[in-house]
């Protein structure tokens, strides 16, 4: 086994997870979770030369899994779609304040799965990116824009959904 | 390239834990995948530098004392068109299968937008290829048509000659349009999407 394959083996083992929930926010099917997980996994492969061991990991693997998204998106022109898992989505922190009860969150969440969905590919990637907690600075490193930037752009997706949220309700 | 990781599914039986986990042979196969490439780059290296080298004993150094200057000029032509085209070609090659996903999402849609892009600049260098070529054909049939005026030789050359140029250029559109307009698009539409 060569370096190459190593680095390789291991950058997947480790990310594993990372990976499968990436791929499951982006892809809509089981199917084509499996040919995005394929592309990033292909991709990963032929980016580990431009791979500094300084930069975290994590940012790589995340560019290459958003570049491989957008990419996916463009390419097969399909609309990406963002599953959120709702055991793993603190609603709470994302949108909704003081409810307790889980019917009401779950009706939230369906809700929001669409309002999500509505948004442009950038918007569900950041989204994609907040979902999975990471820091302002890391989706500033990731998508590639200032950090002030992508505040102001959480900030006004929050916004949307929440007004889009909360006219539905009136419609309810 | 589209490779497989599903080969432990079987009977139709999509288990999609056996799809995360199936890492072997997907690296098999990316494995099989750089090797090929490595030796197609290195077997149409040979190639090309082979071509260049036997057209130009033929039709440059060749000492059969039926060979002309125009013919040594003309395939000199040919030979220097046939070596520019050679590095362009690798050069678009390159660039379409090096795309570093690592790079920040802007910068590689910045980069997708511009590789995807139909622009005359990019194709500039081909220009010297067309003349190389077009000026290769008429020194060679200005004295093939010698019954011809010679104005009128030189006309008979570009009556055939851009033709085909222009109807190259059309199917290269078309092929641009089917194939890489809706990427480029894509790639303005999400940079415009990034900088709202």
């Amino acid at each position: 086994m060569d370096n190459k394959e190593e680095k390789f083996r291991k950058i997947i083992a480790d990310n594993k997870e990372r990976l499968k929930r990436i791929c499951k926010y982006y892809a809509p099917s089981p199917e084509d979770q499996k040919d995005i997980y394929q592309e990033i996994l292909i991709n990963i492969w032929r980016s580990l030369e431009s791979f500094r061991n300084q930069a975290s990991i994590g940012t790589w693997i995340y560019r290459i899994a958003v570049n491989t998204s957008l990419d996916y998106a463009g390419k097969s022109y399909k609309k990406m779609k963002l599953n959120v898992d709702i055991e793993k989505t603190d609603l709470k922190n994302l949108l909704i304040e003081g409810e307790n009860d889980p019917e009401l969150e779950e009706h939230h969440y369906q809700e929001l799965r669409i309002h999500l969905n509505n948004l442009g590919i950038i918007d569900k990637a950041i989204m994609g990116l907040v979902l999975d907690d990471l820091s302002t600075r890391e989706i500033a490193e990731i998508i590639g824009i200032t950090e002030s930037n992508v505040r102001v752009k959480i900030h006004r997706i929050k916004e949307t959904l929440k007004s889009n949220m909360k006219g539905e309700k009136y419609e309810n | 390239m589209k490779t497989d990781i599903n080969n432990k599914s079987t009977e139709g039986n999509t288990n999609s834990r056996d799809n995360f986990n199936n890492i072997n042979s997907l690296i098999t196969r990316l494995r099989e995948e750089d090797d090929r490439l490595a030796r197609m780059m290195k077997n149409m290296k040979w190639l090309y530098i082979g071509m260049a080298l036997f057209y130009s004993a033929l039709m440059i150094v060749n000492p059969d004392p039926d060979l002309k200057l125009h013919h040594r000029i003309s395939g000199f032509c040919y030979v220097s068109a046939f070596i520019i085209s050679v590095v362009l070609f690798k050069q678009k090659v390159w660039e379409f299968s090096k795309v570093d996903y690592s790079l920040s999402s802007s910068d590689m849609l910045i980069r997708a937008a511009h590789r995807y892009k139909l622009s005359f600049s990019q194709y500039f260098f081909v220009l010297p290829v067309i003349v190389l070529i077009d000026a290769g054909l008429t020194i060679s049939f200005f004295f093939r048509l010698s019954s011809l005026e010679p104005v009128y030789r030189i006309l008979v050359v570009q009556a055939f000659y851009i033709p085909v140029i222009l109807i190259s250029v059309f199917i290269g559109y078309l092929i641009w349009r089917k194939k890489h307009k809706p990427l480029y698009v894509n790639a303005r539409k999400l940079l415009k999407e990034l900088n709202e």
